[in-house]
């Protein structure tokens, strides 16, 4: 059974700002950095164990320049161990990562000046305000100065942010370290982008407003994935979605390609059901409601 | 929920619900020390066994003490300082750890959302943590505590009554402290935050040891002490009657000495004080409380840079992050980033900043000492310029070991400092050297900060001194000590020496982290500590010998000694501190990539 879907919250953003403000580089030459078949991510026979627990258990996914790809499945699922260990916090214990065409076990600085990354909990420096942190990142990865100065003086208003912007991030909402830590990855410029429930603990406006981006980055030719509970902003996003159950893919498509593999199915939420075996869940919810 | 209606929905009872709650705190530290790591298990091991080893040579000198003490005096009751060293002691302990653990345990622990919102007695969770926090601190106490009283009772002679009126006074000894901790922070709490009054804290705890240690140099007495009995009078001196560490001597030996009336009359007196402080805590410990615990919620958390003319409160200097520049200006931006961040975040935590000032006061207490009780070889004459090398290698070493306290703390905590903002630098595209260099320069340039002023400084304060003996103050002594030659060599070796220090901290740091702390207090776990303990006192003992002696004694007129003694000692310390900073941050870097994981 699907929820009923809510109105979409009217941004009060400008989508012509959004589209200003994104990073010029998004239009940038196809297939420069890519991988040799043209795949920004690709990750081959991944697992993950630990002791005799296994994570993600053979993992194979290729998402392509600019889709926005979504991946999904329950709780504990693996989800933000696959994230984890496609941007190199993780080590995987057997198979190969290649972001923008770079082995992250052979060249992993080339692979991570490749993407951005946005945790589900938004772990800052508490005592440093959002524009240090925001330096400091642009420090990272060597950004000039004067660029980030630049980028900030879009970037902040956009995310309605230049009012905080000098206070210290101990100060801050869920919502306002997330925005911070959007500016950060967008000053940088990244290929590709890792988002781990980006939308969690957002309001409305501000959950819209980083759909408009995402959109918008896909638009001209970033890639996006993002693993996300929402189903809904699966379905109405993501080009292409994989669904993962206990460490392994069991289900990878557009929405058109999981109903027709479900066949009797309509909606995402539905074909996720099936597939990872919620269906019962979904019975046990109607009988306490 | 509010505090009110909150109230009045527990329905679990009070001694049940703290039964309980404390039988899960204590399943989880066991189950925590079942399934650690081995070498964590090993650890704990390795510290008892020292504990042990400790308590066998203090109830041997208790024991041996006693013995001397009633030899000397010729009066069996002149012992009775042993037992009031004791407790006084254990007592001045007990209220220094009762109202940081009483903080931490009542107000800053992790489980405490989940606890005072579920029904159950509010005051089971506050006697629950108040246990829980405070017992094993005490407990330690207690029980180096008990092993000169026991050492004092087998010279003595004492049968069992003194034994088991020793175990009645080590339990009714914390209950003062503890109540009087704990009831101050409540209070506190509900005007000050708790997260603050953590940090402020810290800076209490540098103030009294800046205090004992002036305290300390003024006196002056203990130091001239030679005989028992001038050891005896300043013991006594110290003993207080409205102590009740006093009242519980008084009532243990008088328990010794089978004088039951007294030792019942003290017991009381002791009994009546633990429950007067102990009321008030029993009525705080429901709403007051609660409303503390609420306030931390309720706070204004927005907070602004100061500004001011210090660099780390200044907000108009965020660009300095992205930006190498004076004397970072010829690392990379990544190093220079780390850096600046560090140095940012590390001065605006108060309980980062405590960490540094307390080896600071040491410092200064060093320098006051000898502003006031030089060192001093040769008499009380004008200082003999062969000495003057010696002492000044002396300076090199107290600097380098003060020096070596501050910045040790940060190279081992270096990546746990990180903490579960790790992520941010290790999804960036920095090199692991970069990363190492950045870390090793955080702790590096500011102890080479503090050492370079000291050394001067620990010279100036004992040439003053010199000069100023004898009535007319003697300028030509203060140059013949400021020598600028053996002032460089003395800063020559801090230099190399920290470097070694630093090194051998980040490489247990690196190999140690704790990235899942809450608190800065839990960064550093106590095996790292007793493991750079070990490596500190290796490396310092080869490279300082090797680097000062030939220049400490160079002068020695009996000592002509030739140029290979300097050679010799110059590449065994310097070759040393290569091996030792090059072993160390290539251990660091191959452990980078498992950090965080």
């Amino acid at each position: 059974m699907s929820l009923p879907s809510q109105p979409e919250p009217a941004s009060t953003i400008d989508a012509s700002a959004v589209r200003d403000v994104l990073p010029l580089v998004a239009d940038a030459d196809p297939g420069s950095e890519e991988g040799d078949d043209g795949w920004m991510i690709e990750a081959d026979n991944v697992s993950k164990r630990y002791g005799d627990v296994v994570a993600v258990d053979r993992l194979d996914l290729k998402v392509k320049r600019g889709e926005i790809f979504g991946f999904l499945g329950p709780n504990g699922a693996g989800k933000t161990t696959t994230l984890r260990m496609l941007t190199g916090l993780l080590r995987p214990t057997s198979g190969r990562i290649r972001v923008g065409g770079f082995d992250l076990a052979d060249d992993p600085l080339g692979a991570r000046a490749q993407m951005a990354y946005l945790p589900d909990t938004p772990y800052l420096y508490d005592k440093l305000t959002g524009r240090e942190f925001i330096h400091f990142v642009a420090g990272l990865y060597r950004i000039p100065t004067e660029r980030v100065e630049a980028r900030l003086v879009e970037l902040l208003p956009l995310f309605e942010l230049d009012g905080r912007a000098d206070d210290l991030i101990e100060g801050y909402s869920h919502g306002m370290r997330q925005k911070t830590l959007m500016i950060s990855a967008l000053i940088h410029e990244p290929k590709v982008y890792f988002l781990d429930e980006p939308t969690v603990g957002l309001d409305p406006r501000s959950a819209r407003l980083m759909r408009d981006i995402f959109r918008q980055l896909g638009d001209r030719g970033i890639t996006v994935m993002l693993s996300t509970h929402i189903l809904e902003i699966a379905e109405r996003m993501c080009d292409r979605i994989a669904i993962i159950h206990r460490g392994r893919r069991i289900a990878l498509g557009t929405i058109d390609e999981l109903k027709r593999i479900a066949k009797k199915n309509e909606t995402l939420e539905d074909i996720f059901l099936e597939v990872t075996g919620g269906a019962a869940y979904a019975e046990l919810a109607q009988v306490l409601d | 929920m509010t505090a009110t209606s909150a109230g009045g929905s527990r329905s679990t009872g009070f001694f049940p619900a703290t039964a309980r709650l404390v039988g899960a705190r204590w399943r989880i530290a066991w189950n925590t020390l079942r399934r650690g790591a081995r070498w964590r298990r090993l650890t704990y091991a390795v510290v008892l066994a020292a504990l042990a080893f400790l308590s066998f040579v203090s109830l041997g000198t208790s024991y041996v003490f006693t013995i001397v003490i009633v030899g000397v005096a010729e009066d069996p009751t002149a012992a009775d300082v042993i037992v009031s060293s004791a407790l006084s002691g254990s007592l001045m302990l007990c209220f220094m750890v009762s109202f940081t653990v009483a903080l931490g345990a009542l107000y800053l622990s992790a489980d405490l959302d989940l606890l005072l919102s579920s029904p159950v007695s509010r005051r089971a969770v506050f006697a629950s943590k108040l246990l829980g926090g405070l017992l094993p601190g005490l407990a330690l106490i207690l029980a180096i505590g008990l092993v000169p009283l026991i050492g004092h009772g087998i010279a003595s002679g004492y049968g069992a009554s003194f034994y088991l009126a020793v175990l009645l006074a080590l339990f009714l000894l914390p209950i003062i402290p503890s109540a009087v901790g704990a009831t101050a922070v409540v209070l506190i709490v509900r005007r000050v935050s708790a997260h603050r009054l953590g940090e402020i804290i810290g800076l209490i705890v540098v103030a009294m040891t800046l205090t004992i240690a002036l305290v300390a140099s003024n006196s002056g007495e203990l130091q001239t002490a030679v005989t028992v009995s001038d050891l005896l009078d300043i013991l006594n001196r110290f003993r207080n009657p409205y102590s009740p560490a006093e009242w519980l001597t008084r009532a243990v030996v008088a328990a010794g000495r089978h004088e039951s009336a007294t030792a019942v009359r003290w017991f009381a007196i002791s009994g009546g004080a633990a429950l007067v402080c102990l009321l008030p805590l029993i009525l705080i410990s429901d709403g007051l409380y609660y409303e503390g615990w609420v306030r931390m919620h309720s706070e204004n958390v927005r907070r602004r840079l100061g500004g001011g003319w210090l660099p780390w409160l200044r907000s108009d200097s965020a660009a300095r992050l992205s930006r190498p520049s004076g004397i970072l200006r010829w690392l990379s931006p990544p190093t220079a980033a780390i850096i600046r961040k560090d140095f940012r975040l590390i001065p605006r935590d108060l309980t980062n900043l405590a960490q540094v000032l307390s080896p600071l006061a040491i410092g200064v207490f060093f320098v006051l000492q000898q502003a006031l009780y030089p060192i001093r070889i040769g008499g009380d004459d004008r200082p003999q310029t062969f000495v003057l090398p010696l002492l000044a290698m002396l300076s090199a070493a107290i600097s380098s070991g003060v020096g070596a306290m501050i910045m040790s703390r940060f190279g081992l905590t270096a990546f746990s400092f990180e903490g579960r903002r790790y992520w941010v630098i290790k999804s960036a595209p920095i090199q692991r050297r970069e990363l190492i260099l950045g870390k090793f320069l955080v702790g590096y340039l500011p102890y080479l900060a503090l050492a370079g002023v000291l050394v001067p400084a620990l010279e100036l304060a004992r040439a003053l001194n010199e000069a100023s003996r004898g009535g007319a103050f003697d300028v030509s002594i203060v140059v013949q000590i400021m020598n600028p030659v053996i002032i460089g060599y003395a800063l020559f070796v801090v230099a190399v020496v920290g470097a070694g220090v630093i090194a051998i901290s980040l490489a247990i740091g690196a190999a140690r982290p704790n990235m899942r702390w809450d608190s800065p207090h839990e960064m550093m776990t106590p095996d790292i500590g007793c493991i750079s303990l070990v490596l500190y006192g290796g490396y310092l003992g080869i490279t300082l010998l090797a680097l000062t002696m030939p220049a400490a004694l160079g002068g020695f007129p009996m000592l002509e000694h030739p140029g290979w003694l300097w050679l010799g000692g110059l590449a065994i310390g310097l070759g040393t501190t290569a091996i030792v900073v090059t072993s160390s941050l290539w251990l660091a870097m191959r452990e980078i990539d498992a950090i965080g994981e």
